[in-house]
C-alpha cells in the first residue's frame, strides 16, 4: 500500500499498482526506494486526487501499451462507457482532472480528458464556444477578420 | 459571463491545449475554435495547416494564395508538413508547385496521377524541402529525368514511389538511391528504362529496404537476380515483381537450396505468365513465412495450389485471378491446409463450382472473396457463405460480378446472414440488372464504356443494408404471423391496404412503399 498526501493534507491509502499508474509517483517510489509508503502530491487538491484515484482504481488492470506502439494517426476518438460517465463532472473539475493527469503523468487519463473537451467543441460556433467555456472575445475586429480570411477555406468542411 | 469559474480552459498549460486541439478532427470545428480566443488560435491553426485537407483544386488554389501573401497571422509556409494531393494530382501544374515551394517544412508529399508535371516546379519543392521522408509521384510520366534526379536532395527519404515515371533511367535511379541510404520502401514499377544495372545498385545502396517493387519492367533479368536481392536485402518484407515476363521457373530454381528467407512475407508475381507450379514450389521452399501471395495470370494448376498449401497457417492472402486451369480440388486442398486465409481472389477461375465455395466458407477468418466471372457459381454458393452462425460471419467484401447464375433469393439469404458485409459487386448479373436494385449501386467509375456503365452494380457501405431491407420487402415480406406473402397471397383474407399497413405498424423497418406495392398486387 502507498499513502498519497494531497495539497490540503488529506491522506489516501491505495494499492501500489493503483498509484503507479502515475508515472510521476512510480518514479518517485523507484527513486526513493521500494519501502516508501508516503508520497506527497503537493499540486493536487484532495477533491481532485480522490477522483483521479477512482479512475486509477478502475483501470489498474488495463494492459500497458508501450509508447512506441501507439500510432498517432490511428488514435480513435471513442471514449469507453465508464470513462464517459466518469468525465461527467463540472467544467472546473474536468480541467482540474486534466491538469492533475498532466502533472502526475497518467497518459490515458490525460487523453480521455482531452478527448472529452474536444468532444465539447464539436459543431459549435465561436460565440457558442465562448459561452460554453466562459471565455471573453479578446480579438480586435481586424484580427478576427484576418484569421477568418486566411482560414475560411476550412469553413463548412 | 459574471459567474466565471475559477479555472478556465485557457488556464490549462499550452501542451495540454495542444493535445486537446489534436483531437479536433473536423476542419470546420478547428476553424470555429481558432476564432474563440487568442489562446486557441495558434494551436488550431497549427493543427489545421500541418496536414491541410485538400479535396479540390480550388482548395489548393486557396492555400497557395495565402501562402504567397504577405503579413500573414502565422508563418503558414513553415507549418505545412504533409501535402496529400491524391484527389487533385491530375490538375496540378509546375506553376502550382513553384508557389507551393514557399513551404520549407514539408515531410510528406503525396501526389499520384501528377501527369501534368514536367519537373521544374517539383525541383523547387525538392530544393527547399530536403527533409521530405515520403514522396509519391505515381504516374508522373512527363517528369524529366533531370528533375527526378533532384529527389536525391532528400537524403532522409524513407518511402519513394515512382510508379510509371517512365523517364526514370538507370543513372538517375542510381543517383537517387546512392544519396538515400535509409530508404525503406521503393516502388519503380512500370519505369521502362531501368534495367538490372540500377536494380542491383539498389540492393547494395539501400540495405534497409523493407518493400521493393520493380515489376512491370521490360528488361531481362539475370538468373541470379532473386538470389542477389534476397541475400542482400536482409530486412525485405515485401517484393513486387508483377508482370516481369522474363521471370520463369528457371529464375526461381536458382534460389539457394536450404537457405530460407523468413522475413519475406509478401510477394507479387502476378502476370509472370511463364511461372508455373514448379516455380511456386521454389518460392514456398525459400520463403516459408509468406503471408500474401499474388499469382494472378501465372500458369498454375492444382499442383501449384498443393505446393502453396505448405505455407499452412502463415498464408493470409492469395490471389489466383485468371489462373484458369485450377479446379475445386486444388482450392479444397489449399483452404483445408491454410485455415487462416482472410483474402481470396479467384477472378475468372472458370472451372470453380459451388463445391469449393463450400470449403472456402469454412475459413474462420475469411474477409474478402473474389469470384468474378466464375460462371459456374450458383445460389448454392451464397447459401454456403451464410456460414454456421450469424456472429461468426466475418465476410466484408464479396465480388460476384458476372456470376450470371446468381439470383435474388440467394443474394437475400446471404445478405440476411452477413452482418459485416460492406462491399458486394454484382455487375453484369442478369437477375440484378433492374433499376430498383441498381439504384443501390455506387456511381460507376471513370473510364468505363457506356455498355459497362449500364451493367455496373457495386453496392458499398450502408447501401448493403438498404438493399437487404429492400429485398426483404419485395421478395418475402413476412406478415405478423410469419406467413410469407408472395406464396400465400391468395390464401390471405382480403383486406384494405390501410388495415394492412396497420398490421405492420409494429415492424421497425416497414417501408411505406411496401403498402403501395401490395396494393398493386391486389
Amino acid at each position: 500500500m502507498v499513502k498519497l498526501i494531497s495539497s490540503d493534507g488529506e491522506q489516501f491509502e491505495v494499492e501500489r499498482n493503483v498509484a503507479e499508474q502515475s508515472i510521476l509517483i512510480k518514479n518517485v517510489i523507484a527513486d526513493i526506494g521500494d519501502d516508501t509508503t508516503e508520497v506527497p502530491v503537493p499540486n493536487v487538491a484532495s477533491s481532485v486526487l480522490k477522483k483521479v484515484l477512482e479512475w486509477c482504481e478502475y483501470h489498474k488492470d488495463d494492459p500497458v501499451v508501450a509508447e512506441d506502439e501507439i500510432n498517432p494517426r490511428s488514435r480513435n476518438i471513442e471514449i469507453g462507457e465508464w470513462d464517459t460517465k466518469f468525465m461527467q463532472v463540472d467544467q472546473e473539475m474536468l480541467f482540474e482532472i486534466i491538469l492533475a493527469a498532466n502533472y502526475l503523468d497518467i497518459r490515458n487519463l490525460l487523453e480521455i480528458g482531452c478527448k472529452t473537451v474536444a468532444g465539447m467543441i464539436k459543431r459549435k460556433s465561436p460565440e457558442e464556444l465562448r459561452r460554453i467555456f466562459n471565455i471573453p472575445n479578446d480579438f480586435t475586429p481586424e484580427e478576427e477578420a484576418q484569421i477568418r480570411r486566411e482560414n475560411e477555406w476550412a469553413e463548412d468542411r | 459571463m459574471e459567474q466565471s469559474s475559477r479555472f478556465l480552459l485557457t488556464d490549462l498549460p499550452p501542451e495540454v491545449i495542444h493535445s486537446i486541439v489534436s483531437y479536433i478532427n473536423e476542419p470546420n470545428d478547428l476553424f470555429h475554435t481558432m476564432l474563440m480566443c487568442k489562446a486557441l488560435t495558434a494551436p488550431c491553426i497549427r493543427e489545421l495547416w500541418t496536414h491541410p485537407l485538400l479535396s479540390t483544386y480550388d482548395d489548393l488554389q486557396g492555400i497557395i494564395k495565402i501562402l504567397n501573401s504577405d503579413h500573414c497571422i502565422m508563418p503558414y509556409h513553415k507549418i505545412i508538413r504533409r501535402l496529400k494531393l491524391d484527389r487533385l494530382g491530375k490538375e496540378i501544374t509546375d506553376e502550382d508547385l513553384i508557389k507551393i515551394a514557399k513551404c520549407t517544412s514539408l515531410d510528406y508529399v503525396h501526389m499520384p496521377l501528377c501527369q501534368n508535371i514536367k519537373g521544374h516546379g517539383l525541383q523547387c519543392i525538392l530544393v527547399r524541402n530536403s527533409k521530405i521522408s515520403h514522396l509519391d509521384l505515381t504516374d508522373g510520366m512527363n517528369i524529366k529525368c533531370e528533375s527526378l534526379s533532384y529527389i536525391g536532395r532528400c537524403t532522409e527519404l524513407l518511402t519513394l514511389t515512382l510508379t510509371r515515371c517512365i523517364n526514370l533511367d538507370d543513372n538517375t535511379l542510381y543517383g537517387i538511391v546512392s544519396k538515400c541510404p535509409n530508404l525503406r520502401r521503393l516502388d519503380v514499377k512500370g519505369c521502362d528504362l531501368i534495367t538490372w544495372r540500377s536494380i542491383e545498385a539498389v540492393t547494395r545502396l539501400c540495405p534497409l529496404l523493407k518493400s521493393f517493387s520493380f515489376g512491370n519492367i521490360q528488361f531481362s533479368l539475370p538468373a541470379e537476380m532473386l538470389e542477389t536481392i534476397l541475400i542482400r536485402l536482409t530486412t525485405l518484407r515485401e517484393l513486387n515483381l508483377s508482370l516481369i515476363r522474363s521471370l520463369s521457373n528457371q529464375t526461381l530454381s536458382n534460389l539457394p537450396v536450404g537457405v530460407t528467407f523468413r522475413k519475406l512475407r509478401i510477394i507479387d508475381l502476378s502476370g509472370c505468365s511463364d511461372l508455373s507450379d514448379q516455380g511456386v514450389l521454389h518460392i514456398v521452399q525459400s520463403a516459408p513465412c509468406l503471408s500474401r501471395v499474388s499469382l494472378g495470370k501465372c500458369n498454375l494448376t492444382d499442383k501449384g495450389l498443393s505446393y502453396l498449401s505448405k505455407l499452412a497457417s502463415e498464408l493470409h492472402l492469395v490471389s489466383l485471378a485468371h489462373c484458369t486451369a485450377i479446379t475445386d480440388e486444388g482450392v479444397n486442398v489449399l483452404v483445408r491446409s491454410c485455415t487462416r486465409i482472410r483474402y481470396l481472389d479467384f477472378t475468372s477461375c472458370i472451372h470453380l463450382t459451388d463445391n469449393c465455395v463450400r470449403s472456402i466458407s469454412e475459413l474462420p477468418k475469411l474477409r474478402r472473396l473474389g469470384l468474378v466471372r466464375c460462371g459456374r457459381i450458383t445460389d448454392t454458393s451464397l447459401y454456403f457463405l451464410r456460414r454456421r452462425t450469424f456472429a461468426e460471419n466475418t465476410l466484408e467484401r464479396l465480388h460476384l460480378s458476372y456470376c450470371e447464375r446468381l439470383s435474388i433469393p440467394g443474394l437475400l439469404e446471404l445478405l440476411n446472414c452477413a452482418p459485416r458485409l460492406r462491399h458486394i459487386s454484382l455487375t453484369g448479373i442478369p437477375a440484378f440488372m433492374r433499376r430498383d436494385i441498381i439504384k443501390f449501386s455506387r456511381t460507376s467509375l471513370d473510364g468505363l464504356t457506356q455498355h459497362q456503365r449500364q451493367l455496373f452494380c457495386v453496392i458499398i457501405g450502408e447501401e448493403v443494408k438498404a438493399l437487404r431491407n429492400y429485398l426483404q420487402t419485395i421478395s418475402m415480406p413476412t406478415g405478423p404471423f410469419g406467413i410469407s406473402f408472395d406464396n400465400d397471397v391468395e390464401m390471405f383474407p382480403p383486406f384494405a391496404p390501410n388495415n394492412f399497413q396497420g398490421g405492420f405498424a409494429d415492424e421497425q423497418e416497414s417501408d411505406p412503399a411496401e403498402g403501395t406495392r401490395l396494393q398493386l398486387l391486389y
